[in-house]
């Protein structure tokens, strides 16, 4: 029995089964948790490589899948990642249901899962743009509704996502090519060039950042919380793998300026724009540029304390941007549109609703006391000697934080209600959930991040 | 330009993206991608095996014919039928066909393929990226996006030769067939709304 087999295979099939039992809720709820929660627990506890003991019986768990002459590898240091994005189905899975999201949500979401790990699996790395592409595709169907025209965001999600697989397999293969013949220059500069051009279109980097915005304000904002939420750390991680793979890549010197360059370009431009935004869906989808932005930077440390940072910000990105998506969802629940001119003192109707927005949206700007803190004090303490990009990094951050004030300003505007908790039972133990753990990670970190990563760190061979 | 045969599907797939650009009846698009398919296996064939280029051109005609099935019944609308608007854009194509043909000798050369294959994948993914940018409307955008990967997949297949990358990028034309069709049923409704 290969890795691959049951990271990648078993669960796309799993997921073509729930496709056709999509109407039985109930049942694709529990196999999709069930699965998923499994998934993470072997990948947690078991070394790839070694010897499973069922009973009497025992089967070697082998590193490799080979199909059609490629191979598909998973290996110990990728156990992190199969954690992540398994416990991250199970938190996305666990709210689909009290969210009204699609039927179909839990059934695509397990085959985009199968194949953005085959993405990261496969060998030569250069061909995971593909796999990324049919995930891409596969995606589609969530984001439209019966019923709701075709929005312009989704199109421009499939056009912008799309161009990027062209750029990154010529610019893979041209810098596989210039490895054995680096005295090539121009050809690899040319090949890097094209590589960011497909980063940039996957990472919604400025100017190709329209779709995220537009996305987030269309359709359902759970399904599209789970997209924009689990798409750009992928990205970040088939950039980490090019890099580590292409070593002239890794070592060439306008690798770091050009990422935190990018980097900043994010923060501040998704900063400016949430500041002037009045909708909270494409703010979320502003926030989602922010921290890939954050990521970025910690990226282009090119350090063993800026890689940490950047894996140990995805559990509480991904838990700020679930918390933001399942309230945003519950607006729709409620008919209320999530403009600024609606919100007038409605904290005090649905209260738990928004202060989890607010929650998460504190969070992400890592204000005290909430889970991005410790992570944006960790990033400013690594970058001491470069006031210039702090700097920057605050002007971004001052517009979400303006973006939040002002709601939190229009929310407690007294309207004469009386205040009374109306949201659902299944809405209160989602929401209040969340904004704990965001707390609690906040209030302790070295109790919370610091215990996943004492879990984490063996599993990426960064101690 | 040594093989002076190849003069006919570059012209076939000249002709059949700027058919593609300029009428606006669905119909009529699907046939000139057919047609664009054909132009892109007559020259494939030359670069790779006779099977590999005939599984590209049977998943592009697959591709079509998924299409071509669930058209949609919104037809195109009255302003873009205008004989200057197909000027322009016939004349923004005759642009990209320029820059292709000025940066094709040069690509040619790193890459060792003939200018008149660079040329024509140049020309397609151009005309495929002009699609995107002007027309704006799901189908159209799936037509754009299957032109582009056309004109990426014919300079990508002389460099790569994986029967897995091969068949995975088969089968993802396939399903961008399959989501423009499934887009076809909801195209309708934006029409009304």
């Amino acid at each position: 029995m290969s890795a691959p087999l049951i990271w990648i295979v078993f669960p796309l099939l799993i997921s073509v089964l729930l496709w056709f039992i999509q109407s039985r809720t109930k049942l694709v709820l529990v196999i999709s948790l069930a699965l998923c929660t499994l998934l993470a627990l072997i990948a947690l506890l078991q070394p790839i490589g070694g010897i499973v003991k069922i009973g009497p019986t025992s089967v070697e768990l082998k590193t490799t899948l080979i199909l059609l002459g490629r191979s598909f590898i998973l290996e110990n240091k990728d156990r992190f990642f199969l954690v992540f994005i398994n416990f991250a189905a199970v938190f996305w899975f666990f709210g689909a249901r009290i969210s009204a999201a699609p039927t179909k949500f839990i059934p695509l979401s397990l085959a985009i899962i199968s194949f953005l790990t085959a993405a990261l699996a496969v060998e030569p790395f250069l061909y995971s743009a593909i796999l990324v592409e049919i995930a891409v595709i596969i995606s589609l169907p969530m984001l439209i509704n019966p019923g709701e025209p075709i929005g312009k965001g989704m199109l421009r999600y499939f056009i912008y996502q799309s161009l990027a697989m062209p750029f990154i397999l010529f610019a893979g293969w041209m810098l596989s090519g210039s490895q054995a013949n680096p005295s090539n220059s121009s050809q690899m500069q040319f090949a890097a060039l094209l590589l960011g051009l497909g980063f940039a279109f996957w990472l919604a980097v400025f100017p190709f950042h329209v779709w995220i915005p537009e996305m987030a304000s269309e359709g359902h904002s759970y399904v599209t919380g789970f997209l924009l939420s689990c798409l750009p750390p992928v990205y970040l991680l088939i950039m980490l793998k090019y890099l580590n793979g292409l070593i002239w890549l890794k070592d060439a010197a306008f690798l770091a300026p050009t990422l935190q360059t990018v980097g900043i370009v994010m923060i501040v431009t998704g900063g400016v724009w949430a500041a002037t935004q009045k909708d909270l869906k494409r703010l979320f989808g502003f926030a989602v540029i922010i921290e890939s932005g954050f990521s970025l930077i910690c990226i282009s440390l090119q350090s063993q304390a800026g890689n940490q940072l950047f894996y140990l910000s995805l559990i509480p990105h991904m838990l700020s941007l679930g918390v933001f998506a399942y309230a945003l969802a519950s607006l729709k629940k409620h008919e209320i549109d999530p403009d600024l001119s609606n919100l007038n003192g409605l904290i005090r109707t649905y209260p738990v609703l928004f202060i989890s927005i607010i929650c998460s949206l504190f969070s992400i700007i890592g204000l005290p006391l909430f889970a991005g803190f410790s992570l944006n004090l960790g990033l400013f303490a690594q970058l001491t000697g470069n006031v210039s990009l702090i700097i920057w990094i605050f002007l971004g951050y001052a517009g979400l934080m303006l973006a939040a004030f002002r709601l939190l300003i229009v929310l407690i505007g007294y309207t004469g209600k009386k205040w009374a908790i109306t949201e659902s039972l299944g809405d209160l133990f989602f929401l209040v959930t969340g904004d704990f753990v965001l707390l609690l990670m906040g209030i302790f970190p070295s109790i919370f991040i610091g215990s996943i990563w004492k879990i984490f760190a063996p599993l990426l061979t960064i101690t | 330009m040594d093989n002076w045969f190849n003069l006919i599907p570059v012209l076939l797939i000249l002709a059949a993206s700027l058919a593609m650009l300029v009428f606006d009846e669905w119909q009529r698009s699907i046939v000139a991608l057919a047609i664009l398919y054909l132009g892109v296996f007559i020259l494939l064939v030359q670069l790779v095996p006779l099977t590999l280029s005939a599984v590209k051109l049977i998943t592009g005609w697959a591709a079509a014919l998924i299409l071509g099935l669930n058209l949609p019944k919104g037809e195109s609308t009255t302003t873009e039928g205008l004989f200057s608007n197909r000027i322009f854009k016939a004349l923004s194509l005759v642009l990209i066909w320029v820059l292709a043909f000025l940066v094709s000798k040069s690509i040619s050369s790193s890459f060792q393929i003939s200018p008149e294959i660079v040329f024509s994948a140049l020309a397609i993914f151009g005309a495929g990226l002009l699609q995107l940018g002007m027309k704006f409307r799901p189908f159209s955008i799936i037509l754009g996006i299957l032109t582009v990967f056309a004109g990426f997949e014919l300079l990508y297949a002389s460099v790569e030769t994986s029967v897995l990358i091969n068949g995975l990028l088969s089968a993802m034309n396939l399903l961008i067939a399959l989501i423009g069709s499934y887009f076809a049923g909801f195209n309708q409704i934006e029409e009304r709304s």
